[in-house]
């Protein structure tokens, strides 16, 4: 009877491949027919009205497929009509804005493909535990890059990086510092040799006092790469495990990974999300932190997961433990371009290693305070993409299987955005400023084919990335980033060999507000899109025969203009002075009076947010201070030993707030190890990055989101308006 | 010298030809005779003649016979004028072909006018001859006016004026080069007589007699035709009055116009004069004066076998120009060219570019204000394309100087205004390659006709200065293109209004192989009815359709279009998926009631309305007509029907009966429809009508989609005629490729990462 069943399964499996080319071709040959634009509307708003149904069952697999399929569906009818009936020649200039116009959307296209064929299965990949027999655990080398990020940040990850729950007999921990080169520290600049010579000194005692192992080398060759690769010469672990040096590891970081490379010898990699205790400055200047999920989780969340599917998720350059082996049979880490960790992934997928992609937080990083910094860091990556696209070109790899090439290609064509973005910004303007006609189609066939296709855009986005990222946020991330990065992009592609790798500054300090030095080129913009916001109010009056046109169009020019003001609320940069961020989180612990190691005093406390420098927590009562010869403590219970654990802490300030009194505390540190078990206690429980990425994967809905966005974009954009009145023109 | 006198006396004969036509020519003086026609007889349209402004010109042609001699023409002018008018300064002037005829004065007083004067047969010619009223209209003595004064109009009434020629009738020239003259006697409707020599009635002469008709009709153009169908039997002439060399032996009594004998040798061997049947050695085609009615003939089509007096009617259809210059002539055989890529004349081709000079264009200037200049286009009728197929004019066009920049071209599509072309150019123009984009769909299947009307205002205007009006010019250039786009080839059947206009599905293309033309009796009236039929389908191809099938058997098996024409329908199971049953008992629809569906506004319509305050006309209700069916045994009586429906037996094919009572005569029925206006009214797949142009029409039966040649197109129109059935097959491929990919993942899943252990969403 199995068997019998066995064989119609496999007879249902072997006609699936054919059926789906038939079903495809049947469909893209439908796709095909220009059926009446009533009909048109009237299919379009049936799948709609589908997918709107279809959002209450999205954790269904199969619910998923047939939301990504209507929706191609519906982009397809859009693109088939746009190539066949939409471009015209009306007049030369006319003609170059269609053309261009028609490349941008061509790009938003493939790239709606590319995705939904990535994230059409994300994986949700559980870790694999190590076997009890701790004899089998491989050996493992903890590599920390630097390069000239400050001890003191340096210190927090190094501490956290001997925290990490793993037989020290199995573990080795390297400070490759690229801060201490001879080149550097032979400078012919007196101040930059001093400075280096310091730091080296610095690094030294910390890493002996530490028992980490500091590596230096000759000569600052291919950066990151070519440090990691000197240091291959000194390693001799089964595995690395590879650290930014903001990225302080949970003290699980190994145990959750280095599982998948006991149970399979052909994986390379176990990558692990990167997670940020302080928001990005575009986060921060709009007031979103922790109210909206970071920009980044979309990468981590889902797409890391959906290219696990296929095979496909590459290295992040940190957070990540590699096969050493493999590692070797590819010559050490790449460093043709800049980002040297997705083209060693790319090379170790082609030679058919495997890769692990588990979304779960390890590490707790910094992001750049600044948009100057933050533009410096997605240069790089758009830069190292974009060469990798050129020199490491997955269609051309050979070794490959379609959907790992498929999938390569997604993350380096994403890159190409900033050339549509401006494209898509300026196109309003050409019509009502210059009376281009870049777009030949009526309003009925715009209400049935255009709007179908933008609403499919943003429900697919709100289906699969709804937890993700809210409705806009990539419009404004996107603008942001495009004024730059396309001549960052552009740079690569007139000499792919060009860029140089960029360390994106971390841990400033911001004294006061000010306006971004970057925002000139958004007034341009702002002042073009506000012409012709204007021109089309002006035709929208006075020309009723194209009303439907020019409404249309203004509407587009007036979405354009909000996205920019949410740019422009960005580029206001506020104060400040923290160095060491707050993690929120919500801990039971007590208030201790001790004297002479004995417990005098101890009173129930919750802790509200924590930080290397101390904590807020807040209390029913008044808590007592401590008296001459005695000491405060707050006592928490370790989750993982359940022992209990005492922090030494002073009181800063209190304040009642409502019913309930609010402490700061500062951490009274007195000597290393002090240092690392308050890094313990800070960094070194990684379930509590998994609370604070839960709480900000709120979903408040595609119409209130786009409430709050529309809401925030004026607040700030009219702040930095407000700023520049004030400092320039009231002063 | 010799070569100068020989010249110069071929001369003077010529001269003296020309000069004394009555003499260089036998005519047989018959009895005067006469024939009245009213003006609108010879208009396009039913309508007074409207002269305006201060002064307007109007112009109609009409034709005098070449096998008459004109005595004289006779206009009983009825006209109407402006009581505003002033008589010292206001006339109507007469011409014929540009010759001064009359003038009368334009009296305010005696503004109802009727005049009958004779207009001298010398300025009349055989052929077309123009009738000119020019009027030139004032309300005031001074020379200062409004040259387009409401008040400055004369009408002259088209219906009761009445033009009457006298006329004595000439023989018939015997010359075959002669027959496209002599089958348009230009004295009203033509009447033709088929003669069959024997009692019975073969399959053979049906097909005979249908493609001659054919001949007769392309030969006519819009004249109207009324076929009599004869059977003829040997006449023994009475000494007394049998003529000398008497050609037939046929009894002048029956022979009351032209006719055509049609027959083997041996079928009019005693009709025929011996010298005439020894002539017939062949496919023979002979033209002979009758023997008392000189100035009528009869066309002898005949051969010594049916093969040959086939090919000898074949012939007779085809030989439409000037030869051979002959009594009688022999067809030895006709060289048909190969079937592929044939189209009937002018017919368009989807894809196709044409010059206007293609489809009988000529450059043209139309001069002042309101002029027109028309190009007609003759589309196929299951023409189908998708809604943004567009035809493209590529015109290449003149205008003058000095026009005032309000001036346009209107472009109008069957009348109907479509586009407008405007002249802004103070200094004048000349346009290369101006384009226009027309919705193919604007188009309709068959005739379309596309008019340029020039709305000219001059620069300087005013009551007291003088405006030029000659500069008003505009050029439409010959070499200007139209272009049509790719379409398909599908249409909804049935359909009366695309036989009315294209003649589908009956004939398609000049082809009618696809056609049984069958007789419900064989009466004279049933098989005029059919010619006169056939006729009219060629007169949609503009060629004769030689593989239509004629007969009184059942349908072919070849054939999918069935027309069933007959007085005598006992054959009720013919009927019975036919939208009127006839029978013992009939069975009619009637209207009742009407389904009431809410008007549903579309998404679209609603954004328009309500973001772009467009102002949008409420929408109508949608109401279907509901009828109700009732069967009796009252039945057509004098009345007529025409419908079409489905065929039962064959697929994709369509029946069409063309139907009256016993007692009735179809044919008469026939030519009422066809000359009386009836014929454009016809629609949906019934149509009932009475000799008083009386008719009802309406659709009861179910369609159905033809045109195999596209199947994407094809598919294109049902899905835009049905989108529940779009949206049904769309969302179905979607869920089924869905499951599809779905399984397909899990197979995926399943292969490469078969051991993952997943968390929960």
């Amino acid at each position: 009877m199995n068997f019998i069943v066995h064989q119609g399964s496999q007879a249902i499996n072997s006609i699936l491949l054919p059926l789906f080319f038939i079903l495809s071709g049947s469909l893209l040959y439908l796709v095909n027919l220009r059926i009446d634009v009533y009909g048109q509307a009237f299919v379009t708003l049936a799948l709609l009205v589908s997918l709107q149904l279809l959002r209450n069952f999205k954790y269904h697999a199969f619910v998923r497929v047939l939301f990504i399929a209507i929706s191609s569906f519906l982009v397809l009818r859009y693109f088939f009509w746009r190539i066949n009936y939409t471009l015209s020649y009306h007049d030369f200039w006319s003609f170059i804005g269609t053309i261009v116009l028609f490349l941008a959307e061509l790009y938003g296209v493939l790239m709606f493909f590319f995705s939904a064929f990535v994230n059409i299965r994300p994986l949700r990949r559980k870790s694999i535990p190590l076997p009890a027999d701790k004899s089998l655990w491989p050996t493992i080398d903890i590599i920390i890059p630097s390069y000239d990020e400050p001890v003191e940040l340096v210190k927090i990850t190094l501490a956290a990086a001997t925290n990490i729950d793993y037989p020290t007999d199995k573990l080795k921990i390297y400070l490759l510092d690229d801060g201490g080169t001879t080149q550097k520290l032979t400078t012919n600049n007196e101040e930059i040799r001093q400075a280096a010579h310091r730091r080296v000194n610095e690094f030294k005692q910390l890493c002996a006092a530490l028992n980490v192992g500091y590596l230096s080398r000759e000569r600052n060759i291919n950066a990151k790469a070519g440090n990691m690769n000197a240091a291959l010469k000194h390693i001799h672990g089964q595995l690395i495990l590879v650290l930014d040096a903001d990225h302080a590891p949970a003290a699980d970081i190994l145990t959750k990974t280095v599982g998948s490379f006991v149970q399979d010898d052909k994986v390379f990699l176990v990558q692990t999300p990167h997670f940020f205790l302080n928001p990005d400055p575009i986060e921060k200047n709009l007031g979103l932190f922790h109210r909206m999920p970071s920009e980044n989780l979309m990468f981590y969340r889902s797409i890391q997961r959906g290219l696990d599917f296929w095979q496909s998720s590459f290295f992040c350059g940190s957070a990540a433990v590699l096969r050493r082996k493999a590692i070797d049979e590819v010559g050490g880490f790449s460093g043709v371009t800049i980002t040297e960790d997705s083209e060693t992934a790319l090379k170790l997928h082609s030679l058919g290693w495997k890769s692990h992609y588990i979304f779960y937080p390890l590490i707790a990083g910094l992001q750049p305070e600044t948009f100057n910094s933050f533009m410096i860091q997605r240069m790089r990556w758009a830069q190292g993409m974009v060469q990798n696209f050129i020199l490491n070109n997955p269609l051309r790899m050979p070794g490959l299987r379609m959907e790992q090439r498929l999938s390569y290609l997604s993350n380096m064509i994403f890159w190409f955005f900033p050339f549509a973005r401006l494209v898509f910004l300026t196109a309003p303007g050409l019509y009502l400023c210059f009376n281009l006609k870049i777009y030949n189609a009526n309003m009925e066939e715009f209400i049935s084919y255009t709007v179908p296709y933008l609403l499919a855009l943003m429900l697919i986005s709100h289906f699969l990335f709804g937890k993700d990222r809210w409705v806009f946020v990539s419009e404004i991330y996107e603008t942001m980033q495009s004024l730059f990065s396309v001549r960052a992009v552009w740079a690569v592609l007139k000499n792919p060999h060009q860029p140089q790798f960029a360390v994106t500054p971390k841990m400033e300090t911001l004294e006061k507000d000010f306006i971004s030095p970057l925002s000139r080129p958004f007034y341009g913009l702002i002042v073009f899109t506000v012409v012709t916001v204007a021109i089309g109010i002006w035709r929208f009056w006075i020309d009723p025969d194209h009303r439907s046109l020019t409404g249309i169009t203004l509407f587009w020019a007036i979405f354009n203009l909000l996205v920019l003001l949410a740019a422009l609320g960005a580029l206001y940069e506020h104060r400040q002075r923290r160095v060491s961020p707050r993690i929120p989180v919500n801990i039971h612990a007590f208030w201790v009076i001790k004297s002479c190691n004995k417990i005098i005093q101890r009173w129930p406390v919750t802790i509200k947010d924590l930080s290397m420098g101390g904590m807020s927590l807040i209390s029913q009562r008044e808590l007592p201070e401590a008296n001459q010869g005695q000491c405060s403590f707050i006592e928490v219970v370790d989750t993982r030993s359940q022992k209990k654990e005492y922090y030494p802490v002073s009181r800063v300030t209190h304040f009642r707030q409502g019913e309930h009194l609010i402490h700061g505390l500062k951490f009274n540190c007195s000597g290393l190890n002090e240092f690392v078990k308050i890094v313990r206690f800070v960094h070194g429980d990684s379930s509590r990055w998994i609370l604070i990425q839960e709480s900000e994967s709120n979903n408040p809905g595609l119409l209130k989101t786009m409430i709050i966005m529309i809401r925030t974009g004026f607040y700030y954009g009219l702040s930095h308006i407000k700023y520049i009145v004030n400092s320039y023109f009231l002063r | 010298m010799q070569i100068l006198f020989r010249n110069g006396l071929s001369l003077l004969v010529i001269l003296i030809g020309y000069s004394f036509p009555a003499a260089s020519k036998t005519i047989h003086q018959s009895t005067l005779l006469s024939q009245s026609w009213p003006i609108n007889h010879f208009m396009t349209s039913n309508e007074p003649v409207l002269l305006n402004n201060a002064s307007n010109t109007y112009s109609l042609s009409f034709p005098v016979s070449d096998r008459v001699m004109p005595v004289s023409l006779h206009l009983n002018l009825h006209l109407y004028n402006s009581n505003k008018l002033k008589a010292t300064r206001s006339q109507l002037v007469i011409y014929i072909n540009d010759f001064y005829v009359k003038q009368f004065t334009l009296d305010p007083i005696n503004s109802t006018q009727k005049v009958k004067f004779a207009i001298a047969p010398e300025y009349l010619v055989n052929g077309y001859n123009r009738l000119t009223f020019k009027v030139a209209q004032h309300y005031t003595d001074e020379q200062c006016e409004d040259w387009a004064a409401p008040e400055l109009w004369t009408q002259i009434d088209s219906v009761k004026t009445i033009l009457t020629l006298h006329y004595r009738t000439k023989k018939v020239q015997t010359s075959l080069a002669q027959l496209n003259t002599l089958l348009n006697d230009r004295l009203g409707d033509y009447n033709i007589s088929f003669l069959r020599a024997g009692k019975a009635i073969t399959n053979e002469y049906l097909y005979w007699g249908a493609v001659a008709a054919q001949g007769v009709k392309l030969r006519l153009g819009y004249v109207p035709m009324h076929i009599e169908e004869q059977w003829v039997t040997p006449y023994q002439w009475p000494i007394e009055t049998k003529p000398v060399n008497a050609n037939f032996n046929i009894d002048p009594e029956i022979l009351k116009q032209d006719a055509i004998l049609l027959g083997t040798r041996q079928q009019l061997k005693n009709l025929l004069a011996p010298e005439i049947l020894a002539e017939i050695k062949g496919a023979y085609l002979g033209l002979f004066q009758q023997d008392i009615k000189k100035q009528n003939f009869i066309l002898v089509i005949s051969g010594l076998n049916e093969q040959q007096v086939s090919k000898a009617v074949k012939a007779f259809s085809l030989m439409r120009n000037q030869f051979p210059d002959s009594q009688q002539t022999i067809i030895k055989d006709i060289n048909f060219p190969p079937k592929e890529d044939l189209v009937p004349w002018r017919t368009i081709v989807s894809g196709q570019n044409y010059l206007f000079s293609q489809l009988g264009f000529i450059t043209q200037v139309m001069n002042g204000s309101h002029e027109r200049v028309k190009l007609n286009i003759t589309l196929p009728a299951d023409m189908y394309a998708t809604e943004n197929a567009m035809v493209t004019l590529h015109l290449n066009l003149a205008y003058g100087a000095a026009i005032r920049k309000d001036s346009v071209i209107n472009v109008l599509l069957n009348g109907v205004f479509n586009h407008a072309i405007r002249l802004k150019e103070i200094d004048g123009a000349h346009y290369e390659d101006y384009q226009i984009q027309i919705p193919l769909r604007d188009f309709n299947p068959g005739l379309n006709t596309l008019t340029f009307d020039s709305v000219l205002t001059p620069s300087e205007y005013g009551k007291c200065t003088f405006v030029q009006r000659r500069n008003l010019k505009v050029t439409l250039y010959a070499d200007s293109k139209i272009s049509f786009p790719k379409a398909g080839q599908a249409a909804s059947l049935p359909d009366l209004k695309l036989l009315r206009t294209t003649g589908y599905p009956f004939v398609k293309n000049g082809k009618a192989d696809n056609t049984y033309i069958q007789l419900l009796n064989h009466s004279p009236d049933t098989i005029q009815t059919a010619w006169h039929f056939i006729a009219r389908l060629a007169e949609f191809s503009q060629t004769p359709l030689f593989d239509i099938e004629i007969g009184l058997d059942e349908q072919k098996e070849n054939r999918r279009n069935l027309v069933i024409i007959g007085n005598d329908f006992n054959h009720a199971d013919m009927f019975t998926d036919a939208p009127v049953s006839l029978g013992q008992w009939n069975r009619f629809s009637y209207q009742y009631k009407e389904t009431y569906h809410k008007p549903e506004e579309s998404w679209f319509r609603w954004v328009e309305r309500v973001v772009f305050k467009d102002n949008i006309l409420p929408l109508e209700s949608i109401d279907k007509p509901k009828n109700i069916e009732i069967n009796q045994s009252g039945g057509l009586g004098k009345q007529f029907l025409l419908m079409s429906y489905p065929s039962k037996n064959k697929k994709d094919g369509t029946v069409l009966a063309l139907l009256a009572e016993k007692e009735n005569s179809l044919y008469s029925g026939f030519t009422t429809l066809l000359f009386s206006g009836l014929w454009d009214q016809m629609w949906g797949d019934v149509f009932i009508w009475d000799r008083h142009k009386k008719f009802y029409s309406t659709r009861e039966g179910d369609t159905f989609v033809v045109g195999h040649d596209n199947p994407k197109l094809n598919l294109i129109m049902h899905f835009s005629r049905h989108p529940w059935q779009w949206t049904l097959i769309i969302v179905s491929l979607l869920v089924l490729a869905s499951g599809v990919i779905y399984k397909l993942l899990v197979r995926y899943k399943q292969r490469v990462h078969p051991h993952v252990e997943e968390d929960v969403e």
